[in-house]
């Protein structure tokens, strides 16, 4: 039991991830979370408004269950199976975050400084997190896909887009790491 | 248990997706520093178990639950 309280190791998530996607096709789907949220505003009634959200999202209700299992399942974890011993990253990591003025992760998920409710008194961390929100939300429609459904469903099914999309990713990633976080703290 | 089966499968996929600390904001900040392996190991990982998967799959034709 205590070793579900640790952290998982990479070959056993990776592995576990890895039949998730192909349980789902299995069933007769697709991988892939960042289609939900195509789902999500079409579910409101845009479609009559703007030709992209006008498509039977009915037929994608299944993938909203996947995400709302994956709430729970991340609920659970959090609550019922988690240890001050996790998140445990490189300590150099942790150091060069500190001179950041981000705080280690000492068994938590995400830093404070980004996410805790006192962000809410600062408006720079505001915008910060609604550009982030509009970002992730134009860039995973505009590319048909976030990383689930392009680097594990499109990489596994041997999609050339999927590639160029996934090495695009790494470079969004690196460029906004090594030079943009920096100038943000 | 049309309904379960997917809310199942994303329930253990978000156990696994924190229990290996694969949405931890540190844990993708630590790969783009390069100074960890455990995020290249998990993608790894599951693609390889993927194309081996969607190979098997193919090779024998199993076709879906609806047949």
């Amino acid at each position: 039991m205590e070793i579900l309280f640790q952290t998982w190791p990479w070959y056993v998530s990776g592995f576990l991830i890895g039949m998730v996607m192909l349980s789902l096709i299995y069933f007769g789907k697709t991988f892939g979370m960042s289609s939900n949220l195509r789902s999500l505003c079409a579910m409101t009634g845009l479609g009559k408004k703007v030709g992209f959200f006008d498509f039977d999202w009915k037929a994608q209700r299944w993938n909203l269950l996947v995400v709302l299992g994956a709430m729970l399942g991340g609920f659970v974890a959090v609550h019922f199976m988690s240890d001050a011993s996790n998140v445990n990253i490189n300590p150099k990591t942790i150091t060069q975050l500190t001179q950041m003025g981000i705080d280690a992760p000492n068994g938590k998920l995400l830093p404070d400084a980004l996410f805790a409710n006192d962000i809410f008194q600062s408006p720079k961390m505001i915008l910060i997190l609604i550009i982030g929100g509009i970002l992730i939300g134009f860039g995973t429609r505009y590319a048909s896909g976030c990383t689930s459904g392009h680097a594990i469903y499109g990489l596994s099914s041997l999609q050339l887009p999927s590639l160029k999309a996934v090495i695009g990713f790494f470079i969004g990633g690196l460029i906004m790491a090594h030079f943009i976080l920096p100038l943000i703290f | 248990m049309k309904v379960l089966k997917y809310i199942v499968v994303g329930f253990i996929f978000g156990i696994v997706l924190t229990k290996s600390e694969a949405v931890s904001w540190y844990r993708i900040y630590e790969m783009f520093m390069f100074q960890s392996f455990h995020m290249y190991g998990i993608i790894m990982v599951a693609i390889a178990t993927g194309v081996v998967g969607i190979q098997i799959i193919k090779r024998k034709n199993i076709k879906d639950f609806r047949g």
